[in-house]
């Protein structure tokens, strides 16, 4: 039982009557009102006397409750494996706050995206424009207030891009994208190079926005991880995990401890096979060719037994509210071990020739360094954190599923440079298969599953997962007839592609972007979604 | 888009189906280009290349230019903001070419269908030479369906529809049966 | 270093699929796509279990009319499932109370023509099977 009491306490002394009101709302979570205009000073105080990590920054329309628009905050004490929500109820007729970006630069795309979809303003902004709606979106259609419906016809009007200023003379210009050369993703980079050397670099994203969240509204509770799976495709196991715990912290249930245990054991195997990619993918950018087929024939491997266990190769179907859809049977759990087996044997072999290849590493040092004061500025998650010192990992700051019955360590690196990232997955790799083979030699048996009640009206609950590329929550709030009201995702590439601009500048040559953007390793779909 | 064709039309298509199969009956140059997917397909197709599956044996290779692309292979649901870098793209593609939609939400929208941010797939914007279901289709499913757009493997699936008698004096079921 | 590389792949050998020459078949779990088994099904009897459980609408009930040459009107219900739609998440052989759906590993699924991937099923009371044409009337879930 995570005590949150003495917490409360110390929150309470802390900020004074900046606190409207502290209370514990779920067990590990806190919840503090503020007024709007106290929230500089609020986050200051979270950020410097309690080491309060940001995590996402979100809306609410919450005037069919006479409660003006809400604007929810989310930090991560991980010392004290606690969550923490700030709310600050703003005015509904002239819904705005006090922007937070001059000292929190990772709030920026969070600002620009309440402002854009919810109509609340944050004063002060540096640089306030639209982020993930279409150019073709019409002004003043709010998608996050409560009267849109995620299937509405939306009438296009003439697409309004951002103007950005023309580069200085001697800058040139380098726009990439959408459509970008290779089997990849959309999403546009502007480089500016002065010579050879990468000056600058603009990201334009969510080409690929879907409104993920409002599709997840009044739908049936066995759909929902449908939906979630599908916010990318490869962390489609922790998305709907981390949505599948949340509803599950919202109906109080405990899911059987075997299906904690299956649960790691399945995200695991989804963080192997990103892993194994990721070096493939690597590998490519750096014209390693054989070693990227070695590595692509084991991530095949790892897809060929997911689709064994879970009958699809990228494990969509598995998370159900409630446990697991299916259990493995001990052909299927040997097919595991077998694989374990073979995968610690070729990752050595194959970790050594890689670290062993000069013109792999060479073009890996000293590439893209994400510093890590920039890493903590802008809140990097994940491996990509981890390689500029972040050292915070959901599996042992928050545990979750049965990650507190397992041992594991958590690599961290300091460089920040494309070979501390690749170094962070190698280990992160040999890691998981230790993960698994603990998993496999302590599974309890038992039932996987346990059926959900209907969910309680007005509940709100929040699930996380460490994906592949780094933390994942997921935030819901009950609605009425038992579906959901409001659906957030905070994906991990979301919170590291506002990183990923800070890595470009900085001895690095136009050849070297390509090096970079495949050693961040991130996923367009998630941040978009 | 086939289906609603008159006759003068249809032979037209079936007379420059033949041709392009000729003239492609060697090898294939795929640009592929994203839509709005979750990323599985992408990752799918990516595998193609892989040595389990090698395409390149069978003379199919990608392209970073729609102007050396013989086919166009497109993944996602079609969102608003990737219209028009799609139709460019088509557009910057020579004759012959094939377009390919890749998984259900490239062929109909899948679970995001018409929407305030999805069009419903691609199907309204391109002329769509072979649907490939899936989400993600394997790369067995994408290998068959390629061959397909060449002529070079048989189609399987068929509209059917199947009259069934059925009694009304049977009694309703009941929930939960 | 190269040659470490080039060893190492050499003595990978050779792991290429001989598809199409050769049939491969999908792990014996792999979820290929549902097969409708009509005769099973309850549709004509009102059920739509399968309808509820399907999240993209890939399966759907109608009712077509049909006109005989008495000049009459029936109406029979049409379950339609389309795979352009469908994700093969099985929900709907779940749901299923009457077994008459299943999930198989065919993994052949391309079509020149999305109108191929539909398959109907009209459940005809028994007097009025025989010499009608049915012309669907749109009376399904698709917006």
């Amino acid at each position: 039982m995570i005590d949150s009491s003495a917490l409360q306490s110390r929150l309470v002394f802390a900020c004074g009557e900046q606190l409207l009101n502290a209370e514990q709302c779920a067990e590990g979570e806190v919840v503090i009102d503020v007024a709007p205009d106290a929230l500089p000073q609020v986050v200051q105080t979270l950020r410097r006397e309690f080491r309060a990590i940001f995590v996402d920054l979100f809306g609410l329309d919450l005037r069919p409750e006479k409660q003006g628009f809400r604007l929810t905050l989310v930090f991560s004490l991980d010392e004290e494996e606690n969550w923490l929500y700030v709310h600050a109820d703003l005015d509904a007729d002239a819904p705005q706050f006090s922007s937070l970006v001059e000292a929190l630069p990772a709030a920026d795309w969070y600002e620009r995206a309440v402002w854009e979809e919810l109509g609340v303003t944050p004063r002060e902004h540096p640089l306030l424009a639209g982020l993930r709606l279409a150019p073709d979106w019409p002004e003043g259609v709010y998608p996050q207030r409560h009267t849109f419906r995620w299937q509405q016809q939306v009438q296009g009007v003439e697409p309004h891009y951002f103007e950005l200023a023309p580069a200085p003379a001697g800058i040139v210009d380098y726009p990439l994208g959408p459509v970008r050369s290779g089997v990849v993703e959309s999403g546009h980079y502007l480089l500016r190079t002065a010579g050879e050397e990468l000056v600058d670099m603009r990201l334009q994203l969510f080409y690929k926005h879907r409104g993920i969240e409002k599709r997840a509204e009044g739908v049936a509770l066995e759909h929902l991880p449908l939906i979630a799976e599908r916010i990318s495709g490869t962390s489609a196991f922790a998305h709907s995990l981390a949505l599948c715990q949340a509803l599950e912290r919202a109906a109080a249930v405990g899911v059987p401890p075997r299906a904690r245990f299956l649960r790691t054991l399945l995200a695991e195997l989804e963080r192997l096979y990103n892993h194994l990619g990721f070096q493939a993918d690597l590998c490519q950018a750096t014209g390693l060719a054989v070693a990227q087929a070695q590595f692509d024939i084991l991530k095949e491997r790892g897809l060929r037994l997911n689709a064994r266990l879970a009958g699809h190769r990228y494990l969509f179907g598995m998370n159900v509210p409630g446990g697991l859809s299916r259990d493995f049977d001990e052909q299927a759990l040997q097919a595991v071990r077998e694989l374990v087996t073979v995968l610690r044997r070729d990752m050595e072999t194959l970790s050594r020739l890689l670290l062993a290849s000069a013109s792999h590493r060479d073009r890996l040092e000293g590439t893209g360094i994400l510093k890590p004061e920039d890493a903590q500025a802008y809140c990097a998650v994940g491996p990509i954190g981890r390689a500029s010192g972040v050292d915070r990992d959901l599996r042992r700051d928050h545990p979750y599923a049965a990650y507190a019955e397992v041992d594991f360590a958590v690599p961290v690196l300091e460089t920040g440079d494309a070979m501390a990232r690749t170094q962070i997955r190698l280990d992160e790799t040999m890691q998981s298969l230790h993960i698994i083979t603990q998993i496999l030699g302590s599974l309890p048996g038992g039932a996987v599953y346990v059926p959900l009640e209907q969910l309680p009206a007005g509940k709100a609950a929040l699930g996380w997962a460490e994906s592949p590329r780094g933390e994942c929550l997921h935030w819901l709030l009950v609605g009425e007839d038992g579906t959901l009201r409001r659906y957030r995702v905070r994906t991990a590439s979301f919170a590291n592609w506002q990183a990923f601009s800070l890595a470009i500048p900085g001895h690095n040559i136009l050849t070297d972007f390509p090096v970079i953007e495949q050693s961040f390793g991130l996923s367009f779909a998630g941040a978009d979604c | 888009m086939a289906d609603t064709l008159d006759k003068a039309t249809w032979e037209a298509a079936e007379q420059l189906q033949a041709r392009v199969q000729r003239l492609l009956g060697h090898s294939l140059h795929i640009r592929h280009i994203d839509a709005g997917s979750c990323n599985a397909c992408e990752a799918e197709i990516k595998m193609l290349l892989n040595p389990y599956y090698d395409i390149q044996r069978l003379g199919m290779f990608f392209t970073v230019t729609p102007r050396h692309a013989d086919m166009l292979l497109v993944t996602g649901c079609m969102t608003r903001a990737m219209v028009d870098p799609l139709r460019q793209t088509y557009e910057a593609m020579p004759d012959p070419r094939l377009v390919v939609a890749v998984g259900a939400c490239a062929c109909t929208g899948g679970i995001f269908g018409q929407s305030a941010y999805t069009l419903g797939g691609i199907g309204g914007i391109l002329p769509v030479d072979v649907y490939i279901p899936g989400c993600p289709p394997s790369p067995l499913t994408l290998i068959h369906g390629l061959l397909l757009a060449l002529g070079r493997a048989e189609q399987r699936m068929h509209h059917d529809t199947r009259q069934v008698k059925s009694s009304r004096a049977l009694p309703m079921l009941t929930p939960g049966a | 270093m190269i040659l470490s590389w080039l060893r190492r792949g050499l003595r990978t050998g050779v792991l290429t699929t001989r598809y199409p020459v050769a049939r491969e078949e999908m792990p014996r779990e792999f979820r290929g796509r549902p097969a409708l088994d009509a005769e099973r099904c309850l549709a004509g009897q009102g059920c739509d279990r399968c309808v509820q459980a399907c999240l993209p609408v890939a399966l759907s009930l109608a009712t077509v009319t049909s006109s005989g040459r008495d000049k009459s009107a029936h109406t029979a219900p049409q379950l339609t499932l389309d795979y352009g739609r469908c994700i093969m998440c099985g929900l709907c052989v779940a749901a299923c109370p009457a077994d008459a759906l299943r999930m198989v590993g065919d993994y052949e699924l391309a079509s020149t023509a999305s109108d191929d991937l539909r398959v109907s099923a009209v459940f005809t009371q028994e007097a009025d099977a025989s010499g009608r044409d049915y012309e669907e009337k749109n009376n399904g879930r698709y917006a």
